[in-house]
């Protein structure tokens, strides 16, 4: 197991405020930049994956703090984001036909590519009369799927960090007869992976050089998930923390680890996450759930990259009872007209590169999947992003 | 996909693997334990994300991040508040003086 040993007995000495830390890790980064490009490196990527990451680095400016070269990059790092528009069709065609639909407030939101009746969301369908209800979490649905009785539905929508969660009330028996599950649970490194191919075959955009990865999804499944990536492309993965020193903390070892050579799995957000993960948590998702090929939305299907309930549980599966069937095979094209959004959550283009960002797509009405969530890229860059509009201008009041 | 919030555990379940968890406004909220290897009791600090809890922190932990956000942020913003709420609960709960 690899401790981040960027910060050193000398440095954690010379730490007195946050500030000072923050200071002294931005000299730091700006030391390494300076020994890579001495190296012929000018431009390179770091692609953090989780949408809270992005949140971290948008909202607090880190883009700013670090050298103009750098470019700190998003990833397929929000569920809501991914989930198929096939999905978001099926669930608003069974709160129409009179099943309660369960799902978390994001998704409420979420906007499917075809109408189903009229409808184009679940909240667009909740005003058609169909009973969508909004929950927290599986615990609420299932509180209140008891106490109607009517056949309901949970969207049970998200990353290996909830699928634990799933997989306990599957084994404890906790889902009433009335409700099923829709897993829709998604697997993080496949989708890593496909971000980190789709980056190479374009030579001419400067290449992902490391990986901020998600911390909490590393709680569950430990860092050593993350080592297939450091070690089949050659580069740095940092587990990190939320807050924004442990992302400029990260950012520091990704670039020590480059200016000397190495391509390593660490861990920044060491109060957290362990090398192995929680051993049970894992035995109880692998008990519950098979691992499958799943589709991701606007990108297609990734060899597994999903979780759907093991045949023996098939009681509790929202698939068979309803027969809602697995989206086509081949490229997914289920975004809306225009929207960017595929190629966002893979790290190729901006929000602010979108046509329709800020312009028919805004966080009051969004039109793609990136938009509707407080994780969504494009979500975050309306809210936070100033500095992409401030470099415009200045572009323009340089050429004046 | 990452947003977690601190809470204090206040009841376990073990035999449904649910716990009793209050974020430091009073209101006990059921979660679902997602951590397995490690004995979750009451007075425990976790982090519970989407009502699952994926992970246990410690009180100095929880006191360093409240020191942070004092500094970045000031004394008396929404973060501190809601923190600082959450540690009067934890020495109720778990009994301990800070």
């Amino acid at each position: 197991m690899c401790i981040v040993s960027s910060l050193d007995a000398e440095f954690i000495s010379q730490i007195g405020t946050s500030r000072d830390l923050t200071t002294l890790v931005v000299s730091r980064v700006k030391e390494h930049w300076e020994a890579l490009r001495k190296r012929g490196f000018e431009r390179l990527k770091i692609m953090n994956f989780c949408g809270t990451h992005e949140w971290t680095v948008t909202h607090y400016g880190l883009r700013n703090l670090v050298p103009r070269g750098l470019e700190l990059v998003a990833g397929p790092g929000c569920p809501v984001c991914v989930t198929p528009s096939d999905f978001v069709e099926a669930l608003i065609k069974l709160s129409l036909e009179g099943v309660v639909v369960y799902v978390y407030g994001d998704v409420y939101r979420l906007r499917a590519t075809r109408s189903v009746k009229g409808a184009f969301s679940l909240a667009e369908s909740r005003s058609l009369g169909g009973d969508v209800r909004v929950v927290a979490d599986v615990l609420s649905a299932i509180r209140s799927a008891k106490s109607h009785g009517k056949p309901s539905v949970f969207a049970g929508i998200g990353f290996e960090t909830v699928a634990p969660g799933y997989a306990q009330v599957v084994l404890k028996g906790l889902l009433p007869e009335n409700l099923t599950m829709l897993p829709l649970v998604k697997l993080t490194p496949p989708a890593m992976f496909y971000a980190l191919d789709v980056s190479r075959e374009k030579p001419t955009e400067p290449p992902i050089m490391g990986v901020i990865a998600p911390g909490h999804v590393s709680t569950i499944t430990g860092a050593k998930a993350w080592v297939p990536v450091a070690e089949t492309y050659g580069i740095p993965v940092v587990v990190s923390g939320f807050e924004p020193v442990d992302v400029l903390v990260s950012i520091l070892e990704i670039l020590r680890q480059l200016s000397r050579g190495e391509a390593k799995t660490t861990i920044e957000y060491t109060r957290a996450v362990s090398w192995h993960g929680d051993l049970g948590a894992q035995s109880a998702i692998h008990k519950v759930f098979e691992t499958v090929d799943d589709a991701w939305r606007g990108i297609g299907y990734l060899p597994k990259s999903g979780l759907r309930l093991r045949e023996k549980y098939r009681v509790y599966d929202a698939f068979h009872e309803h027969g809602i069937s697995e989206p086509p095979p081949g490229e997914l094209k289920d975004m809306p007209p225009g929207c960017k959004c595929a190629e966002v959550v893979l790290g190729k283009a901006y929000p602010s590169q979108c046509p329709l960002f800020l312009k028919a797509c805004t966080p009051q009405r969004p039109i793609g999947p990136c938009m509707v969530s407080i994780e969504g890229t494009c979500a975050i860059w309306a809210k936070y992003g100033s500095r992409e509009l401030l470099l415009k201008l200045r572009e323009e009041l340089d050429k004046q | 996909m990452c947003i977690g919030a601190p809470a204090v555990v206040i009841e376990v379940d073990s035999e449904n693997m649910t716990a009793s968890v209050d974020f430091g406004d009073g209101v006990p909220r059921a979660a679902i334990i997602g951590i397995v290897d490690r004995d979750l009791k009451r007075g425990d600090l976790v982090i519970v994300h989407a009502g699952v809890i994926i992970s246990k922190i410690t009180v100095e932990e929880l006191l360093e991040q409240l020191e942070f956000f004092k500094e970045v942020l000031g004394e008396n913003t929404y973060l501190t508040q809601a923190y600082s709420k959450l540690l009067e609960k934890y020495r109720e709960v778990a009994g301990r003086d800070l």
